[in-house]
């Protein structure tokens, strides 16, 4: 076999320009997304769903999902993290829906670990109420708690994974913040009552 | 408030200060940073809430890194629980579905939909092409005239004196004599064998009367236009036909070449002929067998048809009958009648019903001659370049062109039948789609409800 012929003379190097969206590296910023995120993703789905096992489910679903679609990500929409938080969200509201439709699955245990027995009184007191107030939260409330405290989105992503403004996103928490904040602090009987995850 | 799509924004507007600042003092203490004094409770807040987040299992969180490093297979989902049994087989239909990329699923779904179209057209195609297999198969042959097309293969070859050349016209033509094609009777295809094998022997079907037609195109050189016309009416005077109207203009042989120019100007430059003929019923295949088989002339296209007038003529003949039999019964009447009064009254009445049978029976009349002496169209037409040779012709490279163009323009009509066909699909696929998308976002936007 003939050698190929050089159609360029004189070169001495070449120059590659990165593909930022070659496969390879759709794998490994998935990869990277999966380190990152995999635990603020179950918290945010248990927090959303307060079901560990369709906690467990759900978070699987995202991820495959997310995973099966990682090269059809766009970062000029938002965030890789937003992108799979929102993921997330449909499998999460999905698996909503279908409890609905099936019998309400009856509330789990509570989880009497949840609060470590070295903890202060006062700490488990204040967690307890804030427990019960996350509780009474409405789901739509409760989604924006798991998604801020339990997943740690900053508010552009929140807003994104919602769907909404950054600013209406920003005004909806500050409003359950408020409302855990009257609860937290405006007794200091906490009343009890405690939700496990 | 009912959220947008992914991606979506509302328009932007600032938020309060105040409740700015607290927002801000949540992400700083998620990220561990100093907050004002004065928001120390929302530090709180924000930290126990992070620390009392749900924790993965050590067991879950083994089996998913697992899955997650063997690139999750579908097969080996960490299961905390038995899905639900129903649905299941479509679940994962759609699963899959879902993981496809939506333009590939398009561009897929895109391509069945041609493919399917392009077949549901072809076979149409062919079918409206593909009639003439087959010896006992109809022929429409083609007709430039749009007259009446029906027509039996059986001793008609289409185009004998033409060739190749012939079954080009055909195949140009055919489509459209199939649209403009008005059968001159119910049973005309079916009847047209019986009723001729019942003219020609006297057989089980002579009892049918039918009525027949036949139009033919003839094609010749310019020069040879007049030979062709003296040759039509040789071949009727042969089968004791006769002519009702001729018009034959002679081509030019010699001279300048004219500009060309469109239509029936340009027709008559180069020679044409047009005849009304009458040919007996029993002689009309061999007659336009005789034209068809002309010298210098082609056939270009050659049209039959046949109507049944059975009842027509059986209604002509019983009123003649009937009127006779009246004609008779006052004839009898006149005979035994004593008064003037009667006889002149009789009289009268037998005037009317002379008067009525010779009408009847000049109907009946009109009717059988119609069915004895079939109306023949013969149009001759003087082009250039014609291959007259009788036996068929050789394929040339214009033959090639020809065809090539045929080719391109079914190609072309396929596509944009499938245009005609997907883009109406394509936009009520995408209306569906964007308002199944809205459904699904809203039903889930009401699971938090």
């Amino acid at each position: 076999m003939r050698p190929s012929r050089r159609r360029s003379r004189g070169v001495t190097e070449t120059l590659a320009a990165t593909a930022t969206h070659a496969p390879a590296d759709a794998d490994t910023a998935f990869e990277e997304l999966y380190r990152q995120s995999r635990d603020d993703v179950y918290a945010y789905v248990a927090g959303l769903l307060r079901d560990r096992s369709a906690a467990e489910d759900v978070t699987a679903q995202a991820f495959e999902r997310a995973y099966r679609r990682r090269r059809t990500f766009k970062p000029g929409r938002g965030s890789r993290r937003a992108w799979l938080f929102g993921i997330a969200r449909n499998a999460a509201l999905d698996e909503l829906r279908r409890r609905r439709r099936r019998a309400r699955l009856v509330a789990e245990p509570e989880d009497e670990t949840l609060v470590p027995p070295h903890e202060g009184a006062e700490v488990a007191l204040r967690r307890a109420a804030l427990r019960s107030a996350i509780a009474e939260l409405s789901p739509r409330e409760r989604e924006l708690v798991a998604l801020k405290f339990f997943a740690g989105l900053s508010n552009g992503e929140l807003a994104s994974v919602l769907g909404t403004s950054e600013t209406n996103a920003g005004t909806r928490l500050h409003r359950v913040i408020q409302k855990l904040r009257r609860a937290m602090y405006s007794s200091d009987e906490p009343n009890g009552e405690e939700t496990g995850w | 408030m009912m959220s947008m799509g992914f991606g979506q924004r509302d328009t932007e507007m600032p938020l309060d200060p105040d409740v700015e600042r607290e927002l801000e003092a949540i992400d700083h203490a998620l990220r561990g940073l100093r907050v004002a004094a004065d928001l120390e409770d929302i530090r709180d807040l924000a930290v126990e809430a992070r620390t009392d987040r749900p924790a993965v299992e050590p067991n879950f969180g083994a089996k998913l890194d697992q899955w997650a490093a063997d690139g999750f297979p579908r097969d080996g989902r960490p299961e905390a629980r038995e899905e639900p049994e129903t649905g299941s087989a479509l679940a994962g239909l759609l699963e899959r579905l879902r993981s496809v990329p939506p333009r590939r699923l398009l561009v897929s779904a895109g391509a069945a939909a041609t493919f399917v179209v392009a077949v549901a057209v072809g076979i149409g195609v062919s079918d409206q092409l593909g009639g003439s297999d087959g010896g006992s198969g109809t022929v429409i042959a083609p007709n430039s005239a749009g007259g009446p097309a029906v027509d039996t293969a059986e001793g008609t070859p289409a185009g004998s004196g033409g060739g190749g050349g012939s079954s080009r016209a055909e195949l140009r033509l055919q489509r459209d004599q199939r649209a403009n094609a008005v059968p001159l009777g119910d049973a005309a295809p079916a009847l047209n064998a019986e009723a001729r094998a019942g003219f020609a022997s006297g057989g089980r079907a002579a009892h049918r009367k039918v009525a027949q037609n036949a139009d033919l195109v003839l094609s010749t050189e310019p020069q040879s236009v007049r030979d062709v016309a003296d040759g039509v009416v040789g071949v009727v005077d042969k089968y004791h036909g006769f002519v009702v109207s001729s018009n034959v203009t002679s081509g030019r042989t010699s001279g300048p070449r004219p500009i060309p120019l469109e239509g029936d100007a340009a027709a008559s430059q180069q020679g044409s002929g047009s005849f009304e003929l009458r040919i007996p019923a029993q002689n009309l295949q061999a007659a336009l067998g005789d034209m068809s088989g002309l010298e210098s002339a082609h056939v270009t296209s050659r049209t039959e048809g046949t109507v049944d007038i059975t009842r027509r003529f059986n209604s002509a003949k019983a009123h003649v009958e009937e009127l006779e039999a009246k004609r008779t019964s006052l004839l009898n009447q006149l005979e035994g009648a004593f008064t003037i009064e009667e006889q002149d009254s009789l009289t009268a009445q037998l005037r009317i019903v002379e008067n009525q049978l010779a009408d009847a029976k000049d109907q009946l009349g009109n009717v059988q001659t119609r069915i004895r002496l079939v109306p023949v169209d013969v149009e001759i037409r003087g082009e250039r370049g014609v291959d007259s040779g009788g036996g068929g012709g050789s394929w040339s490279i214009g033959d090639a062109f020809h065809d090539a163009g045929r080719v391109l323009t079914v190609i072309a009509g396929i596509l944009l039948i499938s245009a005609a066909v997907l883009v109406p699909l394509g936009l009520i696929g995408a209306v569906a789609w964007i308002t199944a998308r809205a459904v699904v976002r809203r039903r889930r936007e009401d699971a938090l409800e």
